[in-house]
């Protein structure tokens, strides 16, 4: 047997592109999830509006507790039995948004929790309203509770778009595999994509240890 | 809807559950044990043995599970290793949780304080006596909500295997899917089976924080 580093080397920019396209699904999963997260987690927080907290409820513990695997799969193969169908690409989005807006969600409320109620009484001591309160008081300091935890849900995010390969969405591990199919170079292509992701991993948890401890760590430790 | 599909194939269904425990209870006792060796190497003062396994903790944590398992499963067979795939998933499974769960049990050992090894050491213990008597039992009450939590979504991710092509629940799922052509109820009735067995699971870990926390 002969490891042959030229096959995925010549073909960087197949992979290149396949890391991009992992990247870009990533983000805009994120954005989109986090929005809807912050959506259920006030609903979560707020039970006079007893109906919407419950139905909030019940479907992040539904996503939280059942496979994203299973949800692509429910989104991609599951309705089109009833006339709705999507596109690999959409499908993927909808079901790995889905996915994270709960954990979103989680983050987001118990990002709120962690503030001590005495910041609320306050708040309403100067007679701010509650869109006030929690635009100047409570989510400046919620925000610092919840963009480490956020990071490391933006890697998960990066991991499980890899899930989508099995949809034919021409992201990173998906090139992996179509290349593995023509050439044969399975250790060569798998290690050099593994490498790959390692790479992506390691910017984006030092980027966001970097941003977390200049901006977010009040006390010098 | 026609549910009379998943009493048509319950034997495929009860077969897949079975596989999916199966792998997931080898992982979650394999990972736990790895996790305990090595993040207790990692905090010893044997220092050569510190960069391979940073390394290894840190390789597994960097990359998704389905490259982990192609890269094995694929790979190693490409290498001329003749492994089955019970064995291909159940060891990537368990590096991979040995790596996740090494950093929370190495996050307990570092929250005791100093003070305690000083005094085991002055007691003439050994490093695995003073971890076993003194130490892991202390983190315990910190490392027990993150550790069942990461079980919880090991045992999600068991799902992932599918893919290679190990037959547990979701592969049977989609086997059912191809042969009734009702993929909706299959797939609503592997959630079900998913949920119920992890909801109770995260309510203990929700319940088991809360305490923590009240303390």
């Amino acid at each position: 047997m002969i490891i042959d580093w030229s096959t995925p080397l010549r073909h960087w920019d197949y992979f290149a592109g396949g890391a991009i396209m992992t990247l870009w699904l990533t983000v805009v999963i994120f954005l989109l999830s986090s929005i809807i997260g912050v959506l259920l987690a006030v609903l979560r927080y707020n039970k006079r509006t007893y109906p919407l907290y419950a139905i909030s409820t019940v479907y992040v513990e539904l996503i939280r507790n059942t496979p994203a695997l299973v949800q692509v799969f429910l989104i991609y193969f599951g309705l089109p039995q009833f006339g709705i169908s999507f596109t690999p690409l959409q499908a993927g989005i909808i079901a790995l948004t889905i996915n994270n807006s709960a954990y979103m969600s989680e983050i987001i409320r118990a990002g709120i929790a962690s503030i001590p109620r005495g910041q609320w009484d306050a708040g309403k001591a100067l007679g701010l309203t509650y869109a006030q309160m929690f635009r100047h008081i409570i989510f400046p300091q919620a925000f610092k509770h919840i963009f480490p935890v956020s990071a490391n849900q933006f890697i998960m995010v990066i991991f499980n778009t890899s899930l989508l390969a099995i949809l034919d969405v021409k992201e990173l591990t998906d090139r992996a595999l179509i290349l593995n199919g023509q050439t044969f170079r399975t250790l060569e292509i798998f290690v050099f994509v593994t490498g790959l992701y390692y790479a992506i991993y390691f910017v984006v948890s030092t980027f966001s240890h970097w941003v977390n401890r200049r901006l977010f760590t009040s006390h010098a430790k | 809807m026609d549910w009379s599909v998943i009493y048509e194939y319950r034997y495929l269904l009860w077969n897949g559950f079975i596989v999916t425990c199966k792998l997931s209870i080898t992982a979650i006792l394999l990972g736990t044990l790895a996790g305990i060796a090595v993040s207790m190497a990692r905090t010893s003062r044997i220092a050569w043995l510190k960069i391979p396994l940073t390394a290894y903790v840190q390789l597994f944590r960097g990359s998704p599970l389905l490259i982990q398992l192609f890269m094995f499963y694929f790979g190693l067979s490409y290498i001329g290793v003749n492994i089955d795939i019970f064995k291909a998933t159940a060891l990537v499974f368990t590096l991979y949780a040995g790596a996740y769960i090494s950093e929370i049990i190495k996050a307990g050992i570092e929250s005791i304080p100093k003070g305690q090894f000083e005094a085991a050491k002055a007691l003439g213990f050994s490093y695995v006596l003073l971890m076993f008597r003194i130490v892991l039992p202390q983190t315990l009450k910190v490392s027990l909500p993150p550790l069942i939590g990461f079980n919880l979504t090991l045992i999600k991710d068991s799902s992932i295997a599918s893919i290679v092509g190990y037959a547990e629940l979701l592969h049977q799922g989609k086997t059912i899917m191809n042969m009734s052509g009702k993929p909706f109820e299959v797939l609503l009735f592997i959630s079900l089976i998913y949920f119920v067995i992890c909801y109770p699971l995260s309510m203990f870990v929700a319940w088991m924080e809360r305490r923590i926390y009240i303390r």
